[in-house]
């Protein structure tokens, strides 16, 4: 049995040894392949944390600004409006004042500690200024004591251009960084922070004891550099295997790279909540969001709740589940007192204070849409798609905060109030507002309908509508730009014509009260909006030289030569009729409106400035008399509810326009800074049973009595004179002139009329159409301006 | 580590920070010029901004009184490329600006024009004219700027803007017509040029 046994046992030995040394084989060659996937994997993934740790980090989107906000003796801002302006820019009501962008209200004072803000000309200063008003303006600025007399505020975020990813971030660089806010993070997230190297088995363990006696996950073992190497792979997955990979990364991320930039590239990187379909990363942007703060002006508490949202930003949003938070952020303020970086009397403080959560989220982009499109717009004539994305762009604009709520609120209101009068269903009526400054072409307001907030069509930009009579100021300019034929008082033919059409057909146009008028003084003619007259004004100019002052006047768009449009046959949108009385409002200097004045780079760089500059385009002297007709429409024509209800003394012009069968409402109108727009019609170009008196005038009239204009009161330019006009009989007496009950009007000097006598009147005739473009005055006299006007074109 | 070491070594990561440890994002130039209050700012008389000696000298009454310029020339004035090296005549008279606001921002822009910065200078100047649009000088002193830097073609259109708000001010408008005067020499328009200079003269003559 024995040498049996001893055989078998051979055997067994020499197939036990067979198979170990197969086995051994088999797992060195698996061993070797593991060891090189393992480091082919190690290889990729340090690559990958490579590039994305180095490479373009952090998409930062472009943000957008209104204009600053300019606090001067004497400026028109009541105290209100620059309440309202301030709370916009995320300053706060407060009594001590301690904290940067913060101000306390008193009757007629303001005091304001303003933040620094770098503008690309300068860096404002962050400053204690007191303000005080009187009536509806800035009466002094006190400043340490002294007067000051100028004060650039900070201006309003009013959008952004994301990039390709609805992440939103406000870049902060690690020395930017309180203290406080390092210490509350490193002491509730990863106190280890400085000892380990990527991975703590230390705090995995304590982790791990916590969880153990609690019951349930308190603690996350997590380093800071295990959660940055998580956010860089985002996934839902929670497996073991994600687990050892984060843990990978985080030990290359520390091999390769100091604590500082580690740091650095967490407080940018991590996820701290949700605004809508709006990502909010990093703790810059957290502090905006939930305290309208730049990080280092937030006090202990506030510090400590940003931290708190780490484990969980929707879990413990303060906003809402407030005592979650609270609980959590008393925690962290806790976990700091027990690591000696609070005193405990400092931090019985702040668990005392309340959350301090801004009351809305600033969801910047959506008050402003209608105002975006053309920021957008302007920005696309002039940028590559990919310059405006992740580069850190500011832009500043020229959106005035309180002018465009002012012509949103006119515009909804006015419409509100006009279905309510019954001959309308509710809701039927639409609108568009653009509103600008005369002088400097800047677009201060675009109201793109009636509803604020719904983005989609674009009225004031992409709405064209036949403009009707405002076309008819295109054709008085021209005629007065011919001071050797018409002055104001010149007396038109308000009388029936058939103009024959191409096809057979004869075009017949009337007046609106279906009346003659017979002759009738041109002022009087425009401001009445007698069509007859005008039509027989505009065929005696000739179709091609009103077509060529509406361009001079920037109408960019190609005008058809139809005798329909002395009557506004021509499709404009609201925008573009701002250019058109732009140019008029000016005095006769045409200004590309404009929204953006400023794009910089991150770096603070300039990359374009749309400074201010003017084209001669008209005889100002015509441009003169022209606005001087425009304020009897208000004074005693179509427009002169606008007198009734404007304060008296406020001077402004204007004009007025309807459509065929009252399809669409117009008003363009303009004080001394402002110049509004304002259409109302239907969006499916059914009869709006709207004149421009009865529709867009009362919006213009609401507008323009929030937004209180200075008085229009334009400089006569050189040449201009001013005599008695004898309007019955068409004539210009000089001055001196005439008896005093006859009205004075201004007329261009260069017009041999100074006579006292009224027998020579000349009457204007009906002219033979001169070539297009051929200036008024006589060769030897033309002025610098008419030939730069002429050769404008 | 101790607690004390814990908070210690934040500080000292946040100093290293600031010391320029950091990568993540190249700091922003610090401009040197911050702007302090306005009010405080050193007022900078006018004289004091370079003057040219021949902007002030008007040329030789021209004799023919021709039409001011002749077309062909007209037609370069908007497009032609801009010339900067003409110097920029400075305001010979302090502007009449009553609000202290456009007079601290008249101050800084001649202070920014003095240092070559004409950008800088032009921003300043579009500042007043936003408080004060009707006060032709504030345009023509950015018609001056204009011309400094090199926006010829620009320069002579805010010239005209201030001359339209400037009547019953011959000096002014001689001004503006200097201006004019050297966008066409910039451009070798040398009639149009002294034709301008003869018109500023008359006009000049006309105040005095």
């Amino acid at each position: 049995m024995a040498p049996e046994r001893a055989r078998g046992a051979r055997r067994v030995v020499r197939a036990r040894r067979g198979l170990r040394r197969l086995l051994a084989t088999v797992s060195l060659r698996v061993g070797v392949l593991a060891i090189v996937a393992l480091l082919l994997y190690g290889a990729w993934l340090d690559l990958s944390v490579r590039s994305r740790f180095e490479g373009q980090r952090w998409q930062v989107p472009a943000h957008i600004y209104a204009r600053p906000l300019e606090l001067y003796p004497g400026a028109s801002m009541s105290l209100d409006a620059v309440v309202s302006e301030l709370m916009a820019a995320g300053y706060h009501a407060s009594d001590d004042m301690a904290r940067a962008a913060s101000y306390r209200k008193r009757t007629a004072t303001l005091e304001i500690r303003t933040r620094s803000f770098r503008f690309w000309d300068a860096l404002e200063p962050a400053r204690l200024i007191k303000v005080r008003f009187q009536g509806n303006a800035v009466s002094g600025i006190e400043e340490g004591g002294r007067e000051a007399a100028l004060v650039r505020l900070e201006p309003v975020l009013i959008g952004r251009i994301q990039p390709g990813q609805q992440e939103d971030r406000v870049l902060v660089r690690l020395q930017d960084v309180p203290r406080t806010l390092v210490g509350a993070l490193i002491a509730i997230e990863d106190r280890g922070f400085f000892e380990h190297h990527g991975v703590s088995l230390r705090g995995m363990a304590r982790a791990l004891l916590a969880n153990l006696r609690a019951r349930a996950t308190v603690q996350g073992g997590s380093t800071l550099t295990q959660q940055l190497a998580k956010s860089y792979f985002l996934t839902a997955e929670r497996s073991l295997w994600r687990k050892l990979n984060d843990m990978a990364i985080a030990l290359l991320l520390e091999a390769r790279y100091s604590k500082e930039e580690i740091l650095e590239a967490y407080i940018n990187e991590v996820y701290l909540g949700q605004d809508g379909p709006r990502a909010i990363h990093g703790f810059a942007l957290a502090a905006r969001h939930y305290f309208a703060r730049r990080l280092d002006e937030l006090s202990l508490p506030e510090a400590a709740m940003l931290a708190a949202l780490v484990k969980g930003p929707s879990y413990y949003n303060p906003r809402r589940h407030p005592d979650r938070a609270r609980q959590r952020r008393d925690l962290v303020i806790d976990q700091m007192t027990a690591l000696a970086m609070v005193e405990p009397a400092l931090a019985d403080r702040a668990k005392a204070q309340p959350l301090g959560v801004a009351s809305s989220p600033g969801a910047a982009g959506s008050d402003y849409p209608g105002f975006l499109d053309l920021v957008r717009r302007q920005l696309q004539a002039e940028y590559q798609d990919e310059d405006l994305r992740g580069d850190g762009l500011q832009v500043f604009t020229t959106l005035d905060p309180g002018v465009q709520q002012a012509a949103q609120e006119a515009l909804t209101r006015t419409l509100t109030r006009i279905e309510k009068g019954g001959r309308h269903e509710t809701g039927s009526l639409q609108g568009a507002v653009v509103v600008s400054e005369p002088q400097s072409g800047e677009v201060l307001a675009v109201v793109s309908g009636r509803d604020p907030r719904a983005p989609g069509f674009n009225r004031a930009l992409h709405a064209r509508r036949p403009i009707g009579s405002l076309v008819k100021p295109a054709i008085y300019l021209d005629a007065l730009a011919r001071s050797d034929r018409y002055t104001l008082a010149t007396l038109l033919d308000d009388a029936p014509v058939q103009v024959p059409g191409s096809n057979g057909q004869v075009w017949e146009p009337s007046n609106y009260d279906g009346e003659v008028h017979g002759q009738v003084a041109l002022i009087d003619a425009l401001a009445r909006s007698y069509n007859l007259a005008t039509v027989n004004l505009g065929l005696a100019l000739g179709l091609d030289s009103v077509r060529d002052t509406l361009a001079r006047l920037g109408v960019s768009r190609q005008v058809n030569s139809y005798p329909s449009l002395l009557l506004g046959a021509i499709d404009l949108s609201p925008m573009e009729v701002t250019q058109m009385y732009q140019t008029i409002a000016s005095g006769g200097f045409r200004q590309p409106l404009r929204a953006v004045r400023e794009v910089i780079d991150a770096q603070g760089r300039s990359l374009g400035r749309y400074g201010l500059s003017v084209e001669v385009a008209v005889d100002p002297r015509a441009a003169f008399l022209l606005v001087h007709a425009m304020q009897e429409v208000i004074r005693s024509g179509t427009g002169k509810a606008a007198a009734q209800a404007l304060p008296a003394g406020l001077t402004v012009a204007g004009k007025t326009g309807t459509t065929d069968d009252l399809r669409d409402s117009w008003f363009a109108g303009f004080g001394g800074d402002r110049l509004a727009v304002a259409w109302v019609g239907r969006d499916d170009n059914r009869s709006a049973q709207l004149t421009g008196s009865s529709g867009a005038l009362r919006v213009w009239i609401d507008l323009f009595r929030r937004i209180r204009p200075r008085t229009l009161a334009m400089a006569p330019p050189e040449g201009i004179a001013w005599g008695r006009a004898d309007l019955a009989r068409g004539v210009m007496l000089g001055e001196g002139c005439g008896e005093d009950a006859l009205p004075r009007l201004p007329y261009s000097a260069s017009r041999a009329i100074a006579r006292c006598t009224i027998d020579s009147a000349p009457l204007a005739q009906p002219l033979p159409t001169p070539a297009p473009g051929t200036p008024g005055g006589p060769p030897g006299e033309r002025s610098w301006f008419e030939r730069k006007a002429q050769e404008a074109q | 580590m101790t607690t004390r070491g814990l908070w210690g070594r934040i500080h000292s990561l946040l100093l290293l920070a600031l010391l320029g440890g950091c990568a993540a994002s190249p700091p922003a130039p610090v401009e040197d010029r911050a702007a302090g209050p306005a009010a405080q700012e050193p007022h900078v008389p006018a004289e004091q901004a370079a003057v040219p000696a021949q902007v002030r000298t008007f040329p030789a009454p021209h004799g023919s009184g021709q039409a001011v310029t002749a077309p062909a020339e007209q037609a370069s004035l908007a497009t032609a490329p801009d010339r900067s090296t003409m110097p920029p005549p400075a305001p010979p008279r302090e502007p009449e600006a009553g609000n202290p606001a456009v007079v601290a921002l008249l101050n800084r822009a001649n202070q920014e024009s003095g240092a070559g910065r004409h950008d800088t200078a032009a921003a300043s100047l579009e500042r007043a004219i936003k408080i004060e649009p009707g006060n032709p000088w504030l345009w023509h002193r950015l018609a001056v700027t204009r011309l400094a830097q090199g926006r010829a073609g620009e320069a002579a259109s805010l010239a005209a803007k201030s001359t339209a708000l400037a009547a019953g001010d011959p000096a002014l408008q001689a001004e503006n017509w200097l201006v004019i005067a050297r966008v066409h020499r910039a451009r070798g328009e040398e009639v149009a040029a002294r034709a301008a200079e003869q018109r500023a003269h008359e006009l000049a003559a006309k105040s005095s």
